[in-house]
């Protein structure tokens, strides 16, 4: 327990200094960590936790609560949650106050604009490896490729794709 | 949201190559991620600056 803990730790406070882009950057490096290296859930378990997380209201990065319940239950939620958004507020609050102190530095602009194709990559890995552990029939590839398209094509709120899939999986056609 | 990073990179070949490294080190590679940061984040910081001038 205390070794998951102090593992638990370690991981989410990496990752809290690591999320430039937002958290879903981190989302394979967090599947690689918890699946892989230390081998807590399934690849699938992964991607339910993730789309639970994403479809209860709350912060963007509740996954990461719910790996900590997972893991070594409620003083999992409280360590992998004050890992994961205590050293980046923290980070963040100082980075807000240099970044308007340099603001006429040109450094500022190569760093945001370097940081940029990163942060894409990063996101377009993330996409993937979620849709790769969720995707077993072929309605649920259809599913993920309906639902890029139409996040990409329309401004339809989140909250209608997420329904839709979860109609879909109350059908029973992605058993 | 993927793809609405990717779009605008469509113009600028230095910085589509750095995205698709890493997207290619993380998704197929495995390879973690502060190892991959360390390696594309300083190149891709140079190729903006080589760029901009």
């Amino acid at each position: 327990m205390i070794a998951n803990l102090v593992a638990l730790a370690a991981i989410f406070s990496q990752f809290s200094l690591l999320a430039f882009g937002g958290g879903n950057t981190i989302l394979p490096e967090m599947q690689r960590q918890v699946v892989q290296v230390h081998g807590w859930m399934t690849k699938a378990d992964f991607s339910a936790l993730f789309a639970l997380a994403q479809a209860a209201p709350g912060p963007n990065m509740m996954v990461v609560t719910l790996i900590g319940w997972h893991v070594a239950g409620w003083p999992g939620v409280l360590v992998a949650s004050v890992a994961k958004f205590g050293p980046s507020s923290v980070v963040t609050i100082a980075a807000m106050h240099a970044w308007e102190r340099f603001k006429d530095r040109p450094w500022r602009g190569y760093l945001q604009r370097g940081l940029v194709p990163i942060t894409a990559g990063l996101v377009a890995a993330s996409a993937v490896l979620i849709a790769e552990a969720s995707d077993g029939r072929w309605i649920l590839v259809a599913i993920t490729v309906a639902t890029a398209a139409l996040s990409y094509q329309t401004k339809l709120h989140p909250l209608w794709l997420l329904a839709a899939g979860a109609l879909i999986g109350l059908t029973g056609l992605g058993q | 949201m993927a793809g609405k990073l990717l779009w605008p990179l469509r113009k600028k070949p230095e910085a589509l190559a750095v995205a698709l490294l890493m997207f290619g080190a993380i998704a197929f590679l495995r390879v973690p991620l502060l190892l991959a940061m360390l390696v594309f984040t300083p190149v891709s910081v140079a190729l903006s600056r080589k760029m901009r001038r």
